[in-house]
């Protein structure tokens, strides 16, 4: 089996783009992902490249997935807060009519 | 720190422990086939959302052909560890697409935040249009109305017709203006176009308007008419209350001559009693000097 080092250099590269936003909105994710990718290296260093590229392989998607997380979580934000904008300009329209 | 991000510190510790605990040695996952329930069951999941196939169809594309690779590979009776591991893909590619499509309908709404905000606003404009349609058709009602108690009382005093005859005397003598009042018709000829000021002499000018008068009291030979002279306050009662009976009686004799029956009409004058404007200025005071003949109801 080769070494799997595609495999941890995505991981690496996909867990520092998510790092930004995860970090506040999904640390619970990012925290598992971040274990993983250390166990992926541990496994590099040890040479068991099988558990290197599994470790990395799901590093990766668990990194997708807190940036998904934490896209959501910002998305949410914004929603409530268009959502009270609105209501504020409703309340004040009918304000305005009364 | 803050208690609640502190709290999840806390958390993502303790999980990262567990999480340890659970991916130490290695075994990803117990049974091949339970991971593999789980990611079919999270596809499912994802694959019965609409949202997901319009917003995160990419997404639940991977997923699907992660889970048919982890089936595969379990099919193939591939080592139980690397199935979990393609399973466990499979079911996080799921569970992606789940919140791509979920922060993709969040966006899409802020995005179009601005069209419910329009669309407030212009549901607020319709409803002034509304309010401001309903206040015309009110007015309408109203003007409605009092043209039919004018119609009403036109009819009581004289009637639908003599007010339009009226109507087109005064249209062809602009001079002549007419009311209706409670003692009947009232037409109101200004002194400036029957006399000379001072005089009881009609004027040549006034010929025209009188034969008008007399015309239109002809068509109405059933009603008694009264002539009524008035002056402004300007000299004395006694001789303004004088030349406003002869200004009265010149035009009961115009009248007369011109065929209205002598009986029908009765002549007075009132000086500067009755005033229909201030005398203080002009302007109501040319108004004050004016003869009236009042078409009495039948």
């Amino acid at each position: 089996m080769p070494a799997p080092t595609e495999q941890l250099a995505a991981a690496r590269a996909v867990l520092t783009q998510a790092q930004p936003t995860a970090a506040n909105d999904a640390p619970l994710e990012l925290f598992g992902a971040q274990e993983k990718l250390r166990r992926a290296e541990q496994a590099m260093l040890s040479g068991d490249y099988l558990h290197a590229r599994i470790f990395a392989e799901q590093a990766e998607v668990d990194a997708k997935y807190a940036s998904s997380v934490a896209e959501n979580a910002r998305a949410q934000r914004a929603v409530a807060q268009i959502d009270k904008s609105i209501e504020v300009l409703r309340n004040e329209v009918e304000r305005r009519e009364r | 720190m803050s208690y609640e991000r502190a709290f999840i510190f806390m958390t993502a510790i303790i999980a990262g422990i567990l999480l340890t605990a659970l991916i130490g040695g290695c075994a990803v996952s117990p049974l091949a086939n339970q991971s593999i329930e789980r990611a079919r069951e999270t596809y499912r999941v994802a694959a019965a959302d609409p949202q997901v196939h319009t917003r995160a169809a990419v997404e639940l594309a991977a997923a699907e052909r992660m889970l048919a690779q982890a089936e595969r590979l379990w099919r193939e009776g591939v080592d139980p560890e690397i199935v979990a591991h393609h399973a466990y893909l499979a079911e996080q590619r799921a569970r992606i697409a789940l919140k791509t499509a979920e922060y993709r309908a969040a966006e899409a709404r802020v995005a179009t935040s601005g069209e419910a905000r329009n669309r407030i606003l212009l549901e607020a404009r319709e409803r002034e249009l509304e309010n401001a349609r309903a206040v015309a058709r009110e007015a309408e009602t109203a003007r409605l109305d009092a043209e039919a108690r004018a119609q009403a009382m036109g009819e009581k005093t004289g009637g639908a017709e003599l007010g339009a005859e009226l109507r087109r005397l005064q249209a062809e003598l602009a001079d002549i203006k007419s009311r209706q009042t409670e003692r009947g018709w009232v037409l109101t000829l200004r002194n400036e176009l029957l006399f000379d000021s001072g005089g009881a002499t009609l004027k040549p000018g006034a010929q025209r308007a009188l034969d008008k008068v007399a015309q239109f009291l002809e068509r109405t030979p059933e009603r008694d008419i009264a002539i009524e002279g008035f002056t402004d306050s300007t000299g004395s009662n006694a001789a303004n209350r004088r030349l406003s009976e002869r200004r009265a009686e010149a035009v009961k004799q115009a009248l007369i001559e011109r065929g209205v029956e002598r009986e029908r009409i009765d002549a007075r004058g009132y000086g500067p009693s009755f005033p229909v404007a201030s005398n203080e200025t002009p302007t109501g005071r040319q108004l004050n000097r004016r003869v009236e003949i009042i078409i009495n109801p039948s």
